[in-house]
């Protein structure tokens, strides 16, 4: 998938993981993994943090970890849960305008077929 | 931030080679965008923490065969940090201090002219120039910086050049000080205007220092 379509997508599923639970920056690749984002790799996590940080969207805290290092837990803000309100209202809208397209073109194909 | 630091470090110890140059690569490429201190090492230990926690992961097979996409993209998005971008001024201050005592020297005479305004302004514009063209290229950094570099270069001799032409008769209207002394004087006047120089130098770029003046600019 292009990339700069992926980054876009990519942060609200990155704020909708969030939201449910708080995270740190391997949950969250292990969960994208879970639901087939798979081609996303590691490396284009971290901007994407950084930026959502900056933007105010969520909020990292340091824990100490048993097992080694310490990890950056994520927790979405308040600011971070009215974007993603207004992320998954837009991406709804895209979703039913790019199937219609799709569809169209299927059933286009379709009947010449016939 | 000193801990984040520290176990940074002490996990990079544990990489292989090749690992260890990629980290040192994405550290470059940050420093040359003047990011906070903290920012870099808030965003590097927890990519480390991630290669550390995944065993037996490389660097490419965690975090992509071509990381000068996203090293690039974090030092663009990260908060720039002023008293680096003191740092390399001072840096470059000194350099040009010492072309300018050199000068002195030979020309066996001590002049100060109102042209030697220009340098900390020719400096200013070229710090950004050097980091994008010099370090990324060093770094082999993602982008081509061709032009930038050679921008740099030409500025850094012109500013060279500069200090020479100041020096000249055509340029005596700009005098403020004219000292035809013999050598030895020049020297002690080189020397202590050398010493003045360090000491402001090291007043602008002791962290200390910045972070006053930070505090009071914010």
């Amino acid at each position: 998938m292009k990339s700069q379509m992926l980054k876009g997508i990519l942060e609200g599923c990155i704020l909708k993981l969030i939201d449910r639970e708080t995270l740190y920056g391997y949950d969250i690749i292990i969960r994208l993994q879970e639901f087939n984002l798979g081609m996303v790799s590691e490396g284009s996590i971290y901007p994407l943090l950084l930026k959502l940080q900056k933007s105010g969207y969520i909020t990292g805290r340091r824990v100490k970890s048993s097992e080694g290092p310490m990890r950056k837990y994520y927790k979405i803000t308040e600011a971070g849960t009215a974007y993603l309100k207004e992320f998954q209202m837009h991406w709804e809208q895209l979703d039913i305008a790019v199937n219609d397209i799709f569809g169209e073109g299927k059933d286009e194909a379709a009947r010449k077929r016939i | 931030m000193k801990l984040l630091e520290k176990e940074y470090k002490y996990m990079y110890q544990t990489l292989d080679e090749e690992d260890q140059m990629l980290f040192e690569e994405l550290e470059g490429i940050i420093d040359s965008h003047h990011s906070r201190t903290e920012d870099k090492w808030d965003v590097l230990h927890e990519m480390m923490t991630h290669l550390y926690e995944s065993e037996g992961e490389s660097f490419k097979s965690l975090f992509g065969k071509q990381p000068e996409n996203y090293a690039l993209e974090l030092g663009t998005s990260m908060e720039k940090g002023k008293s680096r971008y003191w740092k390399d001024f001072g840096m470059l201050f000194a350099y040009y201090t010492f072309i300018y005592s050199l000068c002195v020297l030979i020309a066996g005479s001590f002049t100060v002219s109102w042209l030697l305004l220009a340098l900390p302004l020719l400096i200013a514009l070229m710090i950004p120039m050097m980091n994008k063209g010099i370090r990324q290229q060093a770094f082999k950094g993602p982008a081509s910086q061709t032009s930038t570099t050679i921008t740099f270069l030409l500025l850094f001799g012109i500013t060279k050049v500069f200090i020479i032409f100041t020096f000249h008769d055509y340029f005596s209207p700009f005098l403020i000080v004219n000292y035809d002394g013999d050598v030895i004087s020049v020297i002690k006047i080189a020397c202590f205007t050398l010493l003045i120089t360090v000491f402001f130098i090291t007043l602008i770029t002791s962290r200390r220092i910045s972070m006053k003046f930070l505090s009071y600019s914010n």
